[in-house]
């Protein structure tokens, strides 16, 4: 099975994705979502979310909207897009092909 | 106290060549980090911590930096602000034109006389010339202040389209003319005696000129002492040697 | 749905093409070049293969315009036929014939530009040339009492030049003087330019008491083609129009 070399070929990548599939986000607010949904055993680095969220969003994956938050300022939020959701049920596949194999591999060693 | 965040956030954006998103993405930063902040606080840390806190949670400035340089190429950048500024320019130029220079009821004028154009009848005389086809068939006779009149009909078809300067349609005027009696001479100043001799033919451009983007119409008026039996147009001047024959009656 | 950049590039760049073939259209397909030109002139006075055997280039800015008008002098030839005209674009808009009509004939054609007598032929065998171009100062009147024009005709000189070649169909005659009375404005002096000028007049009906139009004139050229021995290899009959022999534009 091949991997994707492209930004998806990150799993971070693909936790995003998944975030933005049921609704839409803005940046920390998916950083709290992900820990709290993952039990804090994903913690994303805040600063490398933004890098990996334009990427998507310049490959078409998800856009982005910006709405006037509170004093003055602007807050953007993600959303994913069809292409998106596209591509994520085909990586979800992928991964769950990928698990599996990991664990044939893992549970077929004889226990000791 | 110095804000520590912002020489981070200065940090981050001088790794992004493409100066136009700087500001972009420091304000996104800058909400997101605020946001820490304020969770922070609301969860009752020392507002000093928080800050300090919230800033280490953002990471390394220049590797974020990079990370996000690979994103926003600049040659994308400027190809996007320039296909901007270009789709700009190039609107407020069409609606220039349009109404400055052109007028868009000339331009209908042209498309309506472009569908409106009749073919020329099947009897009509025809040339085939390297930009279009030249059709004459002759048209009425009448007569006006002891002169008979007798129009011809010129039709062209051409292959590409030509340009607004040509309400006139059909330039004609270096044609040579012939009736059964001999060379009918257009208006020419006579160098003797400075005068405008009578002419003997013109090209009349009325309501019986046409001119689309590729279709022309266009009626030439001969003053002949007779009525005629037949014309011909030819155009020596050029070179060519075509002949369009047009005839009234048929020859006996 | 919200386009990414990448993808807002691409419709951006396709609108600019379709606007820019809509500019193009309006306007009327305007020629900016000489291919260009040669391919109008073409098509409107049904010509074919139009080689172009001069070309110069002149602007000018009048004083109320924000931009200039470049003018593009032509002659060009189809077999035997030589064609002069010009185009002037300003801006973006190319009108052809704005100041000087298309002028077309057989074997040989006269030119004149700022100064220089252009005469195009088939000059492949002719090693110089030289040309003679006769004024005659010409007045035309109108007399209230007999309601016509009246014609009178004074002295009568003939300029001499000889000519540069400038490759096969070209020969190349300067008349511009340079002096202090250019224009004969002071005095019995008169060059070509200045007899151009001076020498054809029209007083019109209505006209107030001195006020002088510049008549158009035929000034009758004879070019003579020599052979590198210095022999006569022929003649050639043309004519100019005054107005293009003095440099008011």
């Amino acid at each position: 099975m091949k991997i994707d070399k492209s930004l998806m070929s990150g799993s971070t990548a693909l936790l995003i994705l998944s975030l933005l599939a049921g609704e839409e986000m803005y940046g920390y607010q998916m950083i709290a979502e992900l820990a709290r949904r993952s039990n804090h055993v994903f913690d994303l680095k805040e600063g490398t979310l933004y890098p990996i969220l334009h990427g998507l969003e310049a490959e078409g994956l998800v856009s982005v909207r910006e709405e006037k938050a509170e004093r003055g300022r602007t807050r953007k939020y993600y959303r994913i897009t069809r292409k998106g959701s596209r591509a994520l049920d085909a990586r979800k596949e992928e991964w769950a092909v990928f698990r599996e194999q990991v664990d044939a591999v893992v549970n077929s060693a004889s226990p000791a | 106290m110095r804000d520590e965040f912002q020489i981070w956030v200065d940090a981050v954006c001088e790794q992004v060549r493409f100066r136009p998103d700087r500001k972009g993405i420091a304000r996104e930063l800058r909400v997101h980090y605020d946001d820490h902040v304020k969770d922070l606080l609301r969860l009752g840390r020392d507002p000093a911590l928080a800050e300090e806190r919230a800033l280490a949670a953002m990471g390394n400035a220049q590797e974020v930096g990079r990370a996000l340089d690979k994103v926003h190429k600049p040659w994308l950048g400027w190809l996007w602000e320039v296909s901007r500024a270009l789709a700009l320019t190039l609107t407020v130029l069409a609606l220039a034109t349009l109404f400055w220079t052109v007028g868009p009821d000339s331009l209908v004028e042209r498309t309506i006389d472009e569908l409106t154009w009749e073919e020329p009848p099947a009897s009509a005389a025809k040339v085939e010339l390297e930009h279009g086809t030249l059709y004459a068939a002759p048209g009425d006779v009448t007569e006006e202040d002891g002169h008979t009149v007798a129009e011809v009909r010129l039709w062209m078809k051409m292959g590409d389209p030509l340009g607004t300067e040509c309400w006139y349609g059909i330039r004609s005027w270096f044609f040579t003319w012939r009736d059964g009696r001999g060379e009918l001479s257009h208006y020419r100043r006579d160098n003797a005696s400075w005068t405008w001799p009578e002419s003997r033919y013109w090209i009349y451009n009325a309501e019986a000129a046409s001119s689309g983007w590729t279709r022309f119409r266009q009626t030439v008026k001969l003053v002949l002492d007779e009525p005629p039996r037949w014309a011909e147009a030819s155009y020596p001047l050029s070179g060519q040697d075509w002949v369009l024959r047009v005839e009234w009656e048929a020859e006996s | 749905m919200k386009l990414s950049r990448g993808q807002k590039t691409v419709r951006n760049l396709a609108l600019c093409a379709l606007l820019g073939a809509l500019v193009y259209t309006m306007l009327g397909f305007p020629p900016y070049t000489v291919r260009g030109m040669l391919d109008r002139v073409e098509r409107l006075y049904l010509l074919s293969d139009l080689e172009p055997v001069l070309v110069v280039r002149d602007s000018w800015r009048y004083s109320n315009n924000f931009l200039p008008h470049h003018v593009t002098h032509l002659i060009a030839r189809t077999g035997d036929t030589y064609v002069s005209t010009e185009f002037t674009r300003h801006g973006l808009e190319v009108r052809p014939e704005y100041r000087r009509n298309l002028a077309m004939s057989r074997d040989a054609l006269c030119l004149g530009l700022n100064g220089t007598l252009y005469v195009a032929g088939d000059f492949a065998g002719a090693a110089s040339a030289s040309l003679e171009v006769t004024a005659q100062r010409t007045t035309r009147t109108y007399d209230p009492e007999t309601e016509e024009y009246e014609l009178t005709l004074g002295e009568r000189k003939t300029f001499t030049y000889s000519g540069e070649k400038d490759g096969d169909a070209l020969f190349t005659f300067d008349y511009r003087e340079d002096g202090p009375d250019n224009w004969g404005a002071w005095g019995p002096y008169t060059g070509l330019e200045a007899a151009a000028h001076n020498w054809y007049s029209v007083y019109p009906k209505g006209a107030s008491d001195g006020v002088r139009g510049v008549l158009h004139g035929d000034l009758p050229v004879k070019v003579t083609l020599y052979d590198e021995a210095g022999g006569v290899l022929d003649t050639l009959e043309l004519s100019i129009d005054n107005y293009e022999l003095h440099s008011y534009p």
